[in-house]
């Protein structure tokens, strides 16, 4: 048995996510790495399916995260910072 | 076979981050210490032959442990596993990672850099077997919709309509949504399954969830538009 919660507020807004323009997993996979690498390196932003598609799905988020703190490390920008400049784009 | 068969080899030298830092080939000069692979040379290497192969595969496979022992341990369901079977979990995720990366090694385009390509089969594969260890022998029950909580807003107004939209949302979820959508959005949203253990649980796929995800919100908005409410103040994003 899952713990369980209520629709309170947070809830609500997880429902109410909007998720267009559409992309897949699988999409994201697809172009995750030229996007993260992108952003830490030159600042550049964050193609709209694929920033709604890290918004709206949360393991894609969580990988993406990951993905921004290893090569930030590469690039010498440490986990945090890299953490953070994702974060922000989203 | 390549011409560097019969070349007397000393196991290549790796460093954690994938860098080759002393390598015997005679075609190449030496590459100084702490330099990287050049992409080029990964491809090169990787759809050769003979023991250029292999040699290129294992440091393929090192940079996969590198990507996959880092997302071990920055996950909280990992947390709870043994020192022991969090490295067993990050060799085995590195093991399918390498396979997975060299089936697709045509769609790497020099877009970003191989390293940072192959990182993301690491850190998919990592979390994939990591989150299917937390959840081994866990029931995964699919339930309906829950009771709206009371909302705490800052002024009555706030609370009132708070109170409202999730009630609201409650009769949509009910109403403009089929069965499975709503199962679906439940066990991501609110029981907060992750969506590719559930995928697994469900005989189906991370994509096809989050398809059935996708409609059942715009079916949702469209609800509570056609419900009065304001979609456009609606809030557009969350995380999850």
């Amino acid at each position: 048995m899952n713990a369980r919660s209520t629709l309170d507020a947070g809830t609500v807004e997880k429902f109410l996510t909007v998720s267009d323009p559409w992309l897949s997993c699988e999409g994201c996979f697809e172009h995750i790495d030229v996007a993260v690498e992108s952003l830490l390196a030159t600042g550049s932003t964050i193609d709209e399916p694929l920033r709604v598609h890290l918004v709206s799905c949360a393991v894609c988020h969580e990988e993406a995260q990951r993905l921004a703190e290893l090569v930030g490390i590469d690039l010498g920008l440490g986990e945090s910072e890299s953490r953070r400049r994702l974060e922000d784009a989203l | 076979m390549d011409g560097c068969t019969n070349v007397t080899r000393r196991p290549p030298d790796v460093t954690m981050t994938g860098e080759l830092v002393g390598e015997d080939r005679p075609s190449r000069p030496l590459r100084p210490v702490g330099a990287p692979i050049p992409d080029v040379e990964w491809i090169e290497r990787l759809t050769a032959s003979g023991s250029v192969r292999v040699e290129a595969v294992a440091q393929l496979h090192d940079l996969m442990l590198r990507a996959t022992r880092f997302q071990v341990s920055k996950m909280p369901e990992a947390s709870m596993l043994g020192a022991a079977r969090r490295d067993e979990i990050a060799h085995s995720a590195a093991d399918e990672a390498t396979v997975s990366a060299l089936a697709r090694l045509d769609s790497f385009e020099g877009r970003s850099r191989f390293t940072t390509w192959a990182y993301k089969f690491g850190i998919l594969r990592a979390g994939v077997e990591v989150r299917r260890y937390a959840w081994r022998g866990r029931d995964i029950e699919l339930h309906d919709v829950p009771e709206p909580a009371t909302s705490s807003g800052s002024s009555p107004e706030s609370q009132v309509e708070g109170n409202d939209l999730a009630a609201a949302v409650r009769r949509g979820l009910g109403q403009a949504l089929t069965e499975h959508q709503r199962h679906v959005a439940v066990a991501l949203l609110i029981d907060e399954i992750p969506i590719d253990i559930l995928a697994e649980r469900m005989g189906t796929t991370r994509n096809a969830l989050y398809k059935t995800l996708h409609d059942a919100r715009k079916r949702l908005r469209s609800y509570l538009e056609s419900e009065g409410f304001p979609v456009d103040t609606l809030p557009k994003s969350a995380i999850r």
